[in-house]
């Protein structure tokens, strides 16, 4: 049975899958090539976990994030926005992922400059201490 | 005392090619440069290639950032340029158009 975190992910990445910008070029992994841009990114970050009052329950606070990347073009910031655009609404119908940050950079170091734009959602769940990927 | 821009100028003269760049308000020229494409990552996520060229001073003379350069058949906007006067050369840092 998979953890939590990685169903969680996995739902997540396939809701923002087909999209106008990033269409099918949605991925789990951390690292990248440069020619597959503008994609997402979908990565299962830190979590905060909490003993809950009821038995052995684990309340869990899982930050996730969809990063959208582009290379650089001189609408550069108009294409990150449409990507978090895109996402926003796409994500909405997931009332149990809640937006809380918006990240912006800019990378020069390859050949293509690249820009990033990462949507920080915030997943509260719950699991039993001994089953972590059943989500109560 | 070691002329380190002449040693420079061997080394490049040596493993260069030839490249063109336009310097700004200057007339396209062919230079001898040591073109290089490091794996590099943007982002930690993103893995590509970090072009860079590198030209004696004397070679390299009036390029500033934004000017043009053909290596091959690929062309390259210079972004940075590095000098090093005890060298004797220039390296530049290339995006792609």
């Amino acid at each position: 049975m998979s953890h939590a975190r990685q169903q969680i992910r996995e739902a997540l990445a396939a809701r923002v899958t087909g999209l106008t910008t990033c269409g099918t070029r949605v991925f789990q992994s951390r690292m990248v090539p440069q020619e597959t841009l503008p994609l997402l990114l979908v990565t299962t970050n830190d979590e905060e976990i909490n003993p809950g009052t009821i038995g052995d329950i684990y309340e869990r606070v899982l930050s996730v994030s969809v990063i959208g990347l582009a290379k650089a073009t001189a609408n550069l910031d108009d294409t990150l926005d449409t990507i978090a655009a895109e996402v926003e609404v796409a994500m909405s119908a997931e009332y149990w992922a809640e937006l809380v940050a918006i990240n912006v950079g800019f990378d020069e170091t390859l050949e293509k400059p690249v820009g990033r734009i990462e949507l920080v959602y915030r997943v509260t769940y719950r699991t039993a201490s001994s089953v972590p990927g059943t989500i109560l | 005392m070691v002329d380190f821009a002449a040693h420079t100028g061997n080394i490049i003269g040596r493993l260069g090619r030839p490249v063109s760049i336009t310097p700004t308000g200057q007339a396209l020229r062919v230079v001898t440069g040591v073109f290089v494409q490091s794996p590099a990552l943007a982002f930690d996520l993103v893995a590509g290639v970090s072009p860079m060229l590198r030209l004696t001073a004397q070679d390299a003379a009036g390029v500033v950032n934004g000017d043009p350069v053909l290596v091959g058949s690929t062309s390259y906007t210079v972004t940075r340029a590095q000098a090093d006067s005890e060298a004797g050369d220039v390296l530049l840092t290339l995006d792609a158009v």
